[in-house]
């Protein structure tokens, strides 16, 4: 457990639309095995650290040179994210120091990786960039709608630590977050450590028990429970998580795609199987709200900016992923969203960068296995388990 | 003379055609074409790397609908459209009753009362049933003090808020219909049963129902068919627990990409709901005849 309490996150903006765009897969072991699995990277080759990159730590925008080079540097930039995942004048500021460019955002309005990559490849030219996940990334480089990555036009890459930018090869890693679950300690006995401890719970507790409606995040977090890789592809694994789930459905109060803890502040649940960073704004409204980083490890998703095929602004749009990458510019991003952060910076707020359960050490990641891609058939499977499990 | 008027018949046939014009082609922009778009949708099959259409003649989509997986969601959206309908039509039927015997302003009041909630948003009435249904919330604590339940309720997020939902959202489409059904009717004809000597129920059963079937049918047309495909109301009120058809479908295009099989599940279902409202308007049109 975590003490959430110790710390307040003061400007949170919960996400208002419906998760992120990675769904129906799963992860790697730990960050250091998605690094292996990753092998090489078209990510920026420097192995330079936050702190290399001297113009941009002092929050200014490192320049790119050959970003002018590539397509018009006029016109408006569209955005595929969800509500408010960016900073909240970050496009203002960048129309003010880039003249002649705009950005604009369009929501991503599915909850899985199969739709959002629908909705791209669906729509060729309407989208410049989108957020991904690292699952939703790998399966649009394979289905060819995705720009390869152009590390020279992003000098502030370098400012994203080795490891994130191995992960995340394909465009700009913006953030990342765990699936874990949290109790009110005031109203249970009971001090859970484990996700088995959890299930073990829930019929005494039935009825009183909240989850996401995300399916690799929850199909992820119940191969940790039983001891398997959240990036299993073992029928009989995935399987055993199935029945868990199945066997844990009946005492659940909600599946939520908003709102994901409302009813464990409000006290009408006393669990709730949720991302750090919302369970941290839910312990800053409640203090006997406890986050527990289960014993048995996390599932977690990195997730960024790609740049999509068929932009008629591909400079623009690397200029635009320089700009967010600048250290003022990430940190109101950070600072706006209560996101884990993968750019540790000095203009990010102390609530959040001294967070447990939001800052970046290689202990907090120890338990953590990112999501990984595993190919059409594993998507299709689980999206199917995932139906399968919601109506029953 | 004679040509001269019909040469005028036919510019106001003519007249009344171009009038109806905007309408049609409305009607065929934006319902039949997406309409036929989704019928040719639902035979073709997905890229399950790109996630993009392939057009093409395959069954294989309706055939899937049949596995238990997509059945347990329709029997439950039609069983709860069917309680919803019904509970619909035993509190709606007193209610129309009341507003057709009243008269004058009362009679205008009354009515107003019941399209209120039309005037709101009907996210926002299906947020406001959520709050009032809510562990703790108003209903819990009316139910508590007029001794009617002792301890825990939990209404939210099971079927029976669900149902709740519906039933209110749909109300007032039930009562309208079996309103006009119940206004036309001559009150001479409930008064002689019962200087014939029929007692109340009787009078009920043997006049009022009879006179009102057609207005019964309308009303649980207009409540039932848009029930069955409900979606908004079990993704609110259901928490995710009491998936619905409508809900399946949606989970097709907005989590799984499989459009195809989306329109295949929308397409079965806009296929058999016509076909229950078929059957239907030819027994209200029967019992409007037997009424006229």
């Amino acid at each position: 457990m975590s003490g959430l309490n110790d710390v307040e996150v003061p400007r949170f903006t919960r996400r208002a639309a419906l998760a992120r765009g990675a769904g129906g897969l799963a992860a790697a072991g730990s960050l250091s095995a998605l690094l292996a699995a990753c092998g090489s990277s078209s990510s920026s080759g420097s192995s330079s650290g936050a702190s290399s990159s001297a113009s941009a730590s002092n929050g200014s925008a490192s320049g790119s040179s050959s970003a002018a080079a590539q397509g018009s540097m006029t016109g408006t930039l569209t955005l595929l994210t969800y509500p408010g995942w960016y900073g909240p004048h970050e496009f203002a500021q960048f129309s003010k120091e880039h003249p002649g460019l705009n950005v604009k955002t369009a929501v991503t309005g599915t909850t899985g990786v199969a739709a959002q990559i629908a909705q791209i490849a669906n729509n060729p030219g309407a989208y410049d960039l989108s957020l991904a996940g690292v699952p939703v990334s790998s399966q649009m480089k394979l289905a060819g709608i995705i720009e390869p990555l152009d590390t020279t036009a992003i000098p502030n890459l370098k400012l994203i630590p080795q490891e994130f930018r191995t992960a995340f090869p394909l465009g700009i890693p913006t953030d990342f977050g765990k699936t874990g679950y949290a109790y009110r300690k005031d109203l249970i006995p009971e001090r859970p450590t484990s996700w088995r401890e959890l299930i073990n719970l829930a019929p005494k507790y039935s009825g009183k028990i909240t989850m996401i409606k995300y399916d690799s995040d929850i199909q992820g977090s119940f191969l940790k429970a039983l001891g398997y890789s959240i990036n299993t592809k073992s029928q009989s694994e995935l399987n055993a998580m199935q029945k868990t789930l199945l066997a844990l459905k009946p005492h659940l109060q909600a599946i939520l795609e908003t709102d994901y803890s409302k009813a464990l502040v409000e006290g009408t649940a006393l669990f709730a199987i949720d991302y750090d960073y919302d369970l941290a704004a839910a312990a800053q409204k409640n203090k006997n709200i406890i986050w527990v980083p289960p014993s048995e490890g996390m599932a977690a998703y990195l997730e960024g900016w790609v740049a999509l095929k068929g932009t008629k602004h591909l400079g623009a749009a690397w200029e635009l992923m320089n700009f967010h990458l600048a250290p003022k510019n990430y940190a109101s991003f950070i600072n706006a969203t209560g996101s884990a952060f993968v750019e540790p910076n000095k203009f990010i707020d102390k609530s959040i960068a001294e967070n447990p359960s939001l800052k970046y050490t290689s202990s907090s990641l120890s338990k953590v296995e990112f999501e990984q891609y595993l190919g059409p058939q594993q998507v299709a499977l689980r999206g199917k388990l995932w139906e399968e499990f919601l109506a029953a | 003379m004679v040509k001269g008027a019909r040469l005028k018949a036919r510019s106001a046939g003519l007249a009344r055609h171009l009038l109806a014009l905007p309408g049609v082609g409305w009607t065929v922009l934006f319902f039949l074409a997406p309409l036929g778009l989704l019928v040719v949708y639902s035979f073709g099959s997905v890229n399950l790397l790109t996630f993009q259409v392939q057009f093409g003649w395959t069954l294989s989509n309706y055939g899937d609908i049949f596995q238990k997986l997509y059945l347990e969601p329709v029997l439950r959206s039609f069983a709860l459209s069917a309680a919803a309908t019904l509970a619909c039509l035993l509190i709606g039927f007193p209610v129309a009753f009341t507003i057709a015997r009243a008269r004058g302003r009362r009679q205008a009041l009354l009515l107003l009362g019941v399209m209120v909630p039309f005037w709101t948003s009907f996210v926002v009435r299906t947020y406001g049933i959520y709050d009032v249904i809510a562990d703790n919330g108003p209903l819990y604590h009316l139910l508590h003090s007029l001794g009617l339940v002792h301890g825990y309720i939990h209404l939210l997020f099971t079927p029976v808020g669900v149902g709740i939902g519906i039933v209110y959202t749909y109300l007032p489409l039930m009562i309208l219909p079996l309103y006009v059904a119940l206004e036309r009717m001559d009150p001479a004809l409930m008064e002689a049963a019962s200087d014939l000597g029929a007692r109340p129920w009787r009078v009920l059963r043997r006049v009022i129902l009879p006179l009102a079937v057609p207005g019964i049918i309308a009303g649980c047309i207009l409540v039932a068919i848009p029930a069955t495909g409900e979606y908004v109301i079990p993704q609110i009120l259901g928490g995710g627990t009491t998936l619905m058809f409508g809900n399946v479908v949606s989970d097709q295009f907005l989590n799984l990409g499989d459009y195809p099989f989306g329109a295949a599940l929308a397409v079965a279902l806009t296929m058999v709901l016509m076909g229950v409202l078929v059957f239907l308007r030819s027994r209200s049109y029967k019992a409007e005849a037997a009424v006229a």
